[in-house]
């Protein structure tokens, strides 16, 4: 799989908010998408912000978790590509299965964002089980991160290396997000870099893009549009964005 | 000539693996993470939250650091050497940060912290204190750039630290004992225990209640936060410009961490970017009334006793956990900031706790010696440097970090001098050996 450049993707939880919208929400932002990043609904969705716990919070509920809600997406048959996003902590013993049911339903990689905070020491298990089931293999950064470990990821060939902007999903602190992305840049070289969290106006998202972000995912905005005024104002969000990335000129001239 | 640096040094990009997050409890519908704008100085959160190896600071900050008296002088302790019998053995150092006019290392974030307080449009700022060091400190930097202070002070301090506490006063803060009836987290606290002596964990959940009652008031931290302990790296950047030698042990006390990282920080970075200091071990001084790196466990905890703070992965000794009363009230605090933890369990920094009255001891011959009289914090790491200087390879060289004076300590004074007149402290010098 390879993703487009510049790209926009939007974070949905999978099932969210029930299973049957969950589809219909798919199938309507879908045009303005470029790729789906994908949540396996967990209990513990412990880094993330509030609303995105939320949403996992609203589908366990519901009694649907982990990679049993895969089925639902085979269901749905989806035209975006698309990635997952897991917590390592619940996987830890089930890894290669985790990975083997990505692979089957069409995914690119499984995005860990626990991985290298509490599982540092599993890293290259992560790639080599990627490798073996299929998958490229995709990482998490934050935006206080060891230098090494973004040259490190970037030595591995990755689908994308994720630079999570803000210390939460939703979470938006008077950080300077764009200085951060062009040093990220200088220290992934031409790696695919996917930024997010807190993403919610098209004017962010074109910026990071200029600052030489490849691609931006949306979530928090989108579910909490999704939540509180349907799904037409969420693809409204989604639209605007999407062209606001696809217009902003990138440090390199293209776009 | 050694100048004041132009730069702070961030660790965490230089870290072996990655520093994990600050966390919201899962439980929580609301972000704590997402309430810090609302608490800190937006520049403060920036520095928390950067990529960055260096940081510049800004001239007016570097301005304040020279009027203050930076760069603080590294001292060869001779005096010392001779009077534990290591002289001629062992060479000792000091990088002295009690010659800044509030007597400690604090002043080297407090006047950035309320700068950034400043920019935001603050009037006020807040904060906690334990034996009054960084209350002062930050009172001190809110005098020269015209803000008002609020200075929550553990109870026992404020009872026994008179000299420190009034010196707040007089430069113009507030200053409330922790519990107070100031807020409610003290009022319960006091509710629940008449007597409470108060902690820093606790003294922190008031300072903060009391930021969030009014959008003009920012908090600033004493220390445990990266962008905090980033600030301290003067020190260790100075340190570097300094040193004749490459030690072979590097000591500072421990409270939050800031002291001992901003101390030690500069020099961990080339050894983690292997441009030396291979051979240096790094050793953290704390207090057997509150062992957090000795004792505690690493794991994720709250910042502050009332959890208005996210969590942080530490070793911590639990957030409520109350120390007993001691001189060295900068070190009472239930957990270590999170990079310098991180170190500790990967085993880059080890750790040491002493008793009061081991840390005394050091504290009269250190005096008699040097005629400086130390803080009660900094005496833990003259303590270890003691320990480790007498059991040392010949030749080893040794370099700690004073992190204060004790002038204002005279509390803590009285009783050793009354122990000395009774007769009571063993003559130590060379008594051990
Ligand atoms: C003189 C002195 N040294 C050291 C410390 C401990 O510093 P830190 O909390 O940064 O470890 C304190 C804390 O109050 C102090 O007053």
């Amino acid at each position: 799989m390879e993703l487009s450049r510049p790209g926009f993707s939007v974070y949905l939880t999978i099932g969210f908010p029930e299973p049957a919208r969950f589809s219909q929400i798919l199938g309507s932002l879908s045009s303005c998408v470029d790729f789906y990043e994908l949540g396996l609904p967990t209990a513990r969705p412990k880094y993330d912000g509030p609303t995105v716990r939320a949403s996992h919070r609203r589908v366990v509920a519901a009694g649907l978790r982990g990679v049993e809600t895969l089925k639902l997406l085979e269901k749905t048959g989806i035209d975006k590509p698309f990635t997952l996003m897991a917590y390592m902590e619940d996987y830890v013993d089930s890894l290669r299965g985790l990975l083997e049911a990505a692979a089957s339903v069409g995914a690119g990689c499984v995005l860990l964002p626990d991985l290298a905070f509490d599982y540092p020491e599993m890293l290259d298990k992560y790639v080599e089980e990627s490798e073996r089931a299929g998958l490229r293999p995709c990482f998490f950064a934050s935006s206080r991160f060891p230098h090494s470990w973004l040259q490190r990821y970037a030595a591995l060939d990755p689908l994308y290396i994720y630079l999570g902007l803000q210390p939460a999903t939703g979470v938006e602190l008077p950080i300077a997000v764009e200085k951060n992305v062009k040093l990220a840049r200088m220290l992934v070289g031409s790696r695919y870099l996917l930024t997010g969290f807190a993403i919610r106006r098209p004017e962010t998202a074109a910026a990071l893009i200029r600052s030489g972000a490849d691609a931006v995912v949306v979530g928090s905005a989108i579910l909490r549009l999704i939540e509180e005024k349907g799904v037409d104002e969420a693809r409204s969000l989604a639209c605007s964005i999407h062209q606001a990335v696809h217009s902003a000129k990138t440090s390199h001239g293209e776009g | 000539m050694v100048d004041v640096p132009r730069y702070w040094y961030n660790i965490v990009a230089d870290l072996p693996v990655p520093l994990p997050p600050l966390l919201d409890p899962l439980e929580d519908e609301d972000s704590r993470i997402a309430l810090l704008v609302k608490i800190l100085p937006s520049r403060l959160i920036d520095e928390e939250y950067t990529l960055s190896r260096l940081i510049p600071i800004p001239e007016r900050v570097r301005e304040a650091y020279r009027k203050a008296g930076r760069p603080t002088p590294l001292i060869r302790a001779e005096g010392l050497e001779k009077a534990i019998g290591v002289h001629g053995r062992a060479r000792i150092y000091y990088k002295y940060e009690g010659v800044l006019p509030t007597g400690s290392h604090k002043l080297n974030t407090a006047v950035p912290q309320v700068y950034y307080a400043l920019l935001d449009g603050a009037e006020e700022v807040a904060t906690e204190t334990g034996a009054g060091q960084w209350g002062l400190a930050v009172s001190m930097a809110a005098a020269m750039l015209g803000l008002k202070a609020t200075v929550f002070m553990t109870r026992s301090s404020y009872e026994k630290k008179k000299p420190r506490r009034i010196a707040m006063q007089a430069l113009g803060a507030t200053v409330h004992p922790s519990p107070s009836t100031v807020t409610e987290a003290g009022r319960r606290a006091l509710r629940e225990r008449p007597d409470h002596p108060g902690s820093l964990g606790l003294a922190i959940t008031e300072a903060i209640e009391y930021v969030l009652e009014n959008p003009r008031r920012r908090y600033v931290a004493g220390s445990v936060l990266e962008s905090v302990v980033t600030h301290q790296t003067v020190i260790g950047q100075e340190l570097l410009q300094q040193l004749p030698e490459e030690p072979d042990y590097m000591i500072a006390c421990v409270g939050g961490g800031s002291n001992m990282a901003g101390f030690t920080y500069p020099a961990l970075g080339m050894r983690l970017r292997g441009e030396g200091f291979d051979k240096t071990q790094f050793i953290a001084a704390e207090s057997t009334a509150a062992p957090r790196l000795s004792k505690g466990t690493y794991r994720y905890d709250g910042l502050d006793t009332g959890l208005v703070l996210p969590l942080a992965r530490m070793y911590s000794l639990g957030k409520d956990y109350v120390p007993p009363p001691i001189h060295a009230a900068g070190l009472r605090y239930h957990g270590a900031a999170p990079s310098l933890s991180l170190l500790r369990k990967l085993g880059l920094v080890e750790a040491a706790a002493y008793s009061q009255e081991e840390v005394f001891e050091a504290a009269r011959i250190f005096a008699r010696a040097e005629a400086i009289l130390p803080a009660p914090e900094s005496t833990h790491a003259i303590k270890a440097a003691i320990d480790v200087a007498r059991r040392a390879e010949p030749g080893s060289v040794i370099v700690f970090n004073l992190s204060g004076h004790g002038l204002m300590d005279i509390d803590a004074y009285e009783k050793i001098s009354s122990r000395i007149v009774d007769g009571q402290v063993p003559e130590p010098a060379n008594a051990r050996r």
